[in-house]
Order: C-alpha cells, then structure tokens, then sequence
C-alpha cells in the first residue's frame, strides 16, 4: 500500500508541473480591479431603480396606460449612465449594458469611422460582423472596450492581408499591410487600454511582419483573429 | 415624488434602514468569496489564452456571483463547488463569444503566456496523458489536482453525483498511471 501511495504521489506531481499556471504570477493590482465587478452589481440596480421612478413619473402625470411603454423604453436602453473611474485599471468611460434592446444600435455608433481597412475588405460587412459579434456578448461593457474591440478586428485584416500578400510575395502589398499594423499599435483605444506591453507586442508583429517573419504573423492570426469573416483577404 | 425630489442615487431616511441590511450583506458577502478570488482567477489562467484574459473571466464571474449572491450556498465548502461551476459557464461563455480563442482554448496546456510551450519532459508526458482524457474527465482532474477541490466538489462543478465522481476521478487515475507508465494502484 505503500508502493501505491508514492505512485500516487508521482502521478500528482507529474500532472501539477502540467499545471499551466505555474508560469502565471498573480498580478494584485489587477486582481483587485476585478474583484470590483461586484460595483457592475450597483450599476444594474441604479439603471433598474430609473424604471421606478419613470413609472412613478408616468402615473402622477396620469400617464397609466403609457406607463409601461415609457418604462420599456427606459428599461432597455444600453447606455447606463454610469462611468468609470479613471484610473490604472480603467478608464472613464461609460458602461454600456447588454440588457439593452439598443444594444447593438450603440455598438454600430461608437464605430470609428476613420478605421483604415484593405482595399479588398467590405467595409460596410466588417462594421456589421463586428457589430453583431461585440453586441452577442453578455453583461457590462465600457465604451472604450468596444473601441479596443473594433480597433482590433481592423488590425486582424490587415495582419490577414499581410498574409495574403506574402504567399504570393506581392513585396509591395506586404510592405503597405506592415505599415499599417505597425501604424494600428499606435490607434488610440488600443494606446488607452495598454497596461503596459499590448502596444509593444503590437510592434513586435508589425516588425516581423516587416521583415518577413511569417511564422509571427501567423501565430497573431491564429491567437487573436478568426472572428469577423469579411476581416479575411484571401 | 418625494423621492424624485431627493436627487438620483438618494434615498429617503424611511428607506436607509432596508439599504443599511443591504449594505451589511453585501459586506458579508464580499468577505465570503476573498479566499476565492485568487482560486478563480487561476481557474481561468489554466484555461484561457492569453491567460491575461483570466481577469476578464473573473471579473464577469464575480459579477455574476454578485448578481446571484441571494442564492449563494451558506456553506463554504458548497461555496466554492458552486462558484467554480459558475466560472465553468463563464468559461464556456468566454470560448463562444471570443470565438477567436477557441483555436487556443484546446492549446491550452501547450503554450505559455504568448508563445512556446515550456513543459520539462515530465509535463510534457503528464500533457500527453491528460490529452487522452475524455473532455469531462480531463476536467474533473484538474479540477481535484490543480485547483484543489475535493472529488466531491469537482464533480458538483461538472454536473456529477459524489459517488460517481470518484469511480471516474479512479478510473481516469488509472489511465493516467498506464499513460505516464506509472505502476497501477488499486484505489478507491
């Protein structure tokens, strides 16, 4: 029984140094940002407690039948009013909600407009795809997170057109896609949001991208893009 | 209309006491689910990349847990079962709308922070092992040996009865043992 208990004991110690968290260091500034999810909580029931007061509004005014329409269109709206804090950890924009019925309408609107795109990408089908992906998801998002978002489903086309250039060693094509994801490190959401070396492995892509290193950009592509289809420059 | 005329986000004296119970609750709560923070985040860490996502991850699962707290179990133990098995729908959450990711969720235990695996020879075999693990077993052994749960509790996060969590928590052991060429113990 012995015996048993010391391969036991291997057997657990092979599986923990598999443990692929033992290269990740537990960062606490930031695992106390998350733990103030909970203020999300707070931020749901302000947005709730409106809806309320609307129907308080509404009935005073003799509003009854109407009530429950004015209280829809309150209840659904996606932007909560509440705004972060700026701060290491975030910033101050608002939280949108994905409870709201206008939830994807909000998405589309913070759509920069400027986003440089390749040539052969369906501008008006990346907006939408991106709009329908980033509008799927659940919960409490900042504006400044569906910036990043379009941002870098824009740096995924053109790392994409990078690719396509170089299987067909079109030098000049590729030269211009590395320009840009080069130039995408620097977009403004993605500079906001880096806690500190985002935008530098950004560069790093855009660099290897400049000197040919596929193997790089693939692993970008392959890591980080894949979701919105019309993004994909054959 | 009183109300109104306080001003959004006040509340009226009647209204404090209900709003100081809240308060303590809240308080309550937070000091409940402390010791789980770091457990949950490495959760995720074990199973997103980049594993910076696992913030993310724990974030949305907090805010869930928040949302739910009325719910909660009042014991730790059950607690911690349950928490894990919200992270676990986070999770899953997470893999579908970052359908990006999926490609690197199943990479998982090869690949370090933001690039090449490195796994001594031992993990690496420990790696191969564990790949021939069925999906739900895999799971569940992780769950007991790199998460710290009981088999009790691993099985309550997947959905499974304590008696049959042990005969598959035994049963994957055993193909582990033959996997790493460990001698076979007789267990459980």
């Amino acid at each position: 029984m012995r015996a048993s208990v010391a391969h036991d004991d291997e057997l657990d110690a092979l599986l923990r140094r598999a443990d692929p968290s033992r290269s990740f260091t537990t960062d606490h500034r930031r695992l106390t940002a998350a733990a103030a999810a909970g203020s999300a909580t707070r931020v749901r029931r302000r947005a709730r407690s409106r809806v309320w007061v609307a129907l308080a509004v509404a009935a005073a005014l003799g509003l009854g039948a109407t009530a429950p329409a004015v209280a829809d269109h309150i209840l659904v709206l996606s932007r909560t009013g509440q705004f972060g804090t700026a701060g290491t950890e975030g910033d101050s924009s608002e939280w949108l909600t994905s409870e709201g019925s206008d939830f994807a309408e909000v998405i589309d609107a913070t759509y920069p407009e400027w986003l440089p795109l390749p040539p052969a990408v369906d501008a008006n089908a990346f907006r939408r795809e991106t709009v329908e992906l980033l509008s799927a998801g659940s919960g409490y998002e900042q504006v400044s997170g569906v910036e990043v978002s379009f941002e870098h489903q824009a740096r995924c086309a053109w790392v994409y057109e990078w690719l396509a250039a170089d299987t067909v060693a079109d030098t000049p094509r590729a030269a211009a896609a590395a320009a840009m994801l080069q130039e995408s490190a620097h977009w403004p959401a993605t500079v906001a949001s880096d806690g500190g070396g985002f935008v530098d492995r950004l560069l790093d892509v855009a660099n290897a991208a400049a000197t040919g290193d596929r193997t790089v950009v693939e692993y970008q592509e392959k890591s980080e893009c894949g979701a919105i289809p019309s993004a994909r420059v054959e | 209309m009183r109300r109104n005329s306080l001003g959004p986000g006040r509340v009226s004296t009647a209204e404090s006491a209900p709003a100081l119970t809240v308060a303590v609750d809240r308080v309550a709560f937070g000091i409940r689910l402390e010791p789980l923070m770091e457990p949950l985040l490495k959760y995720f860490a074990r199973r997103v990349l980049p594993r910076d996502d696992a913030y993310d991850c724990l974030s949305e699962t907090l805010t869930v847990l928040w949302t739910k707290r009325r719910a909660a179990p009042a014991d730790d133990t059950e607690l911690r079962a349950w928490s894990f098995g919200i992270a676990k729908n986070v999770l899953r959450n997470h893999e579908r709308a970052a359908r990006r990711r999926t490609l690197l969720a199943e990479k998982t235990r090869e690949s370090a922070e933001n690039g090449t695996a490195v796994y001594d020879d031992g993990a690496s075999r420990a790696v191969t092992a564990l790949a021939s693990l069925t999906p739900r077993d895999r799971e569940l052994v992780t769950l007991i040996v790199w998460d710290g749960l009981g088999v009790a509790e691993a099985g309550a996060v997947l959905g499974l009865s304590a008696p049959t969590a042990r005969t598959r928590y035994s049963r994957a052991r055993a193909v582990l043992r033959r996997a790493l060429d460990l001698p076979v113990s007789q267990e459980g």
